[in-house]
């Protein structure tokens, strides 16, 4: 067999179909999304403003960081909105589901379909939507707490630094938490009907059902996504950065607001080098906190089996 | 339901859970006016004049302006940026579909050494957040001279979806029957032949979804073209609509501008009407990571 006849049968042989088909995909996740990842360890240890050649400073971005008031102050509000609208967004979503899969309302289909609706919404439009809400002339927010009796006159949410931050909440909520619903949805359609019926002859209450049984059963689901909401924890500053921008004052600043300026901001200074080190601080953190978190979950779940 | 099974008890408790329910139905059609009132009042707001816009919250149009959408459409600019984005979204679906598609066959389909390191190797990002790359992935993208291109961004978008895609795909291909590839190969085709005629097809409904997902993820899609694209002219809508809202503060056109935001949701009202099903149903794992 000749040189070219081998090479015709290699192009049509097995290994070359494996080969030629997992290139293209393992090429463009290698170097879109793996090389990043790596080059992000990089870059902190260097002072980098796009231009010139990255120079090796080693750890003097982390010793700035540390002492940087603004990042942390972000970071706090990272926290502060992590800790009121992931709970709302979780538990309001678990009752929901409860309530529309449990309850043969005629109108819970209608529901399903109408509370995800948000969530798909592009969210230049829902921050831009929820910025003239806010208005405190022509917006609506003040005009519906005209309507139920609320006057405050005219308030302007987003440009009070206490309003500002808790304003925000409200596009985090009414946007973010319908995703969670459907999980939750599909998680207690699949909990079999039969511990439902047998709780039902002991006389057990709606409120019984859902966390005697319900919330026992998805435990695995919702510990998955207790653990996505961590990782969404930096996440999500796409409403900040267009409604507030961090403002007023720094009242609604975010990490993530944070880090694009740094790098992006309209200073003239890119600072790469030291938003590469605020981006690798926040993935030690997160990192930490999963791991922490799946420790305490699963204590959690070992007393409930034993309870 | 709950009726039924309270019916051997003492009547007042019917009576009370008769009103529990009402109280509930009232939340949630008091949640659904939440919803449906903001998009509400920035569809009417959008056929408002300007004056009318100052007048307040409840003011209806007296007269619907379509002008402003004509004006939005051609004037703001929103029609260049539909186009952009048109371009960016189908260019972004087509590469893609190509990747995890051929990729994802193989993976399900074939046994070979390294399969499993393979799968992993791509699923494992899956658990890693992306924000600490919002940096690095520009930089590599300046490196790449992809910055400030539609086509640079479409090259991105096919990679950007590639991890959830794949644990989406690869799983429904495992699932489905082997025996006809190998019917294919009896008679006669050759491995591409049976990919293209055999398992994608197969697989049409599982590369509707992630193209469903897909289209959802590009057009929503902020910050990436924030970031890439310098040229306003090479916008795609939402950076279009954030850059409009901006300049507004200087021409205070706001009807305008809020004609752009409802052109905006349409193309997402269409979708979610006509694939309503497939993004509810299939979002179990897929809503958990943007």
């Amino acid at each position: 067999m000749n040189i070219r006849m081998q090479t015709k049968e290699f192009f049509k042989s097995k290994t070359f179909f494996i080969i030629a088909s997992l290139t293209p995909i393992l090429f463009f996740y290698t170097l879109f999304l793996v090389v990043p990842k790596i080059t992000s360890l990089y870059y902190p240890f260097t002072e980098y403003d796009g231009i010139s050649e990255p120079i090796w400073i080693a750890l003097e971005n982390f010793r700035t960081l540390f002492q940087d008031a603004d990042l942390w102050g972000a970071m706090k509000n990272n926290f502060f909105y992590w800790a009121i609208a992931t709970p709302i967004n979780f538990f309001a979503a678990l009752i929901v589901a409860f309530l529309l899969v449990k309850k043969p309302y005629m109108e819970g289909k209608f529901y399903r379909i109408l509370y995800y609706f948000p969530a798909i919404l592009p969210s230049v439009i829902t921050a831009l939507m929820w910025q003239f809400a806010f208005h405190g002339r022509y917006g609506i927010f003040n005009a519906l707490l005209n309507a139920v009796g609320a006057n405050v006159g005219e308030f302007y949410w987003l440009t009070h630094a206490t309003a500002a931050k808790w304003a925000m909440i409200i596009p985090m909520v009414w946007g973010g938490w319908a995703g969670n619903m459907l999980i939750f949805m599909g998680a207690i359609q699949s909990v079999p009907m039969s511990l439902y019926e047998s709780a039902e002859l002991d006389g057990a209450s709606d409120a019984q059902k859902l966390f005697l049984i319900t919330i026992p059963v998805i435990w695995e689901t919702m510990k998955t996504m207790i653990f996505f909401s961590i990782i969404g924890l930096f996440g999500a500053f796409e409403l900040i950065l267009i409604m507030t921008n961090g403002g007023p004052a720094g009242a609604t600043e975010v990490v993530g607001t944070y880090m694009y300026k740094i790098a992006f901001g309209a200073e003239g200074v890119a600072a790469f080098g030291y938003a590469a080190a605020i981006g690798l601080i926040l993935f030690a953190i997160l990192g930490l906190i999963s791991i922490i978190a799946f420790r305490f979950m699963d204590r959690g779940e070992a007393i409930e089996m034993a309870g | 339901m709950a009726k039924a099974v309270s019916g051997h008890n003492e009547p007042g408790m019917v009576k009370r859970l008769e009103v529990g329910d009402i109280v509930i139905r009232v939340l949630l059609a008091l949640w659904a006016l939440v919803i449906i009132l903001p998009l509400i009042w920035v569809i009417y707001t959008s056929l408002k004049t300007n004056q009318e816009f100052f007048m307040g919250a409840w003011e209806m149009p007296k007269v619907a302006q379509w002008g402003n959408y004509y004006r939005a459409w051609a004037e703001l600019g929103i029609g260049k940026s539909f186009f952009n984005t048109i371009i960016l979204v189908t260019g972004g679906m087509a590469l893609n579909t190509f990747l995890v598609g051929l990729g994802c066959y193989t993976l399900a389909r074939f046994d070979f050494k390294g399969r499993n390191i393979v799968y992993w190797y791509i699923i494992g990002s899956y658990f890693i957040t992306g924000m600490n790359t919002m940096v690095t992935g520009y930089i590599l993208m300046r490196q790449l001279g992809l910055l400030n291109s539609i086509f640079g961004l479409i090259i991105y978008y096919g990679a950007m979806p590639i991890v959830f895609n794949t644990l989406i795909l690869t799983g429904f291909m495992k699932g489905q029957p082997k025996e006809l590839d190998e019917a294919a190969y009896i008679d006669g085709a050759s491995y591409w032949q049976t990919f293209w005629h055999v398992g994608l097809p197969l697989a049409r409904p599982a590369l509707l979804t992630i193209n469903v997902f897909n289209f959802m993820k590009f057009y929503n899609d902020f910050m990436h073209p924030l970031l890439f694209i310098r040229d306003p002219e090479k916008y795609p809508l939402s950076v279009a609509i954030y850059s409009m809202s901006q300049a507004m503060t200087y021409r205070a056109d706001w009807v305008t501008l809020f004609a752009g935001f409802v052109i905006m949701m349409v193309p997402t009202i269409l979708v979610y009407s006509i694939f309503q099903n497939y993004i509810t149903q299939n979002l179990n794992i897929g809503a958990l990571k943007g």
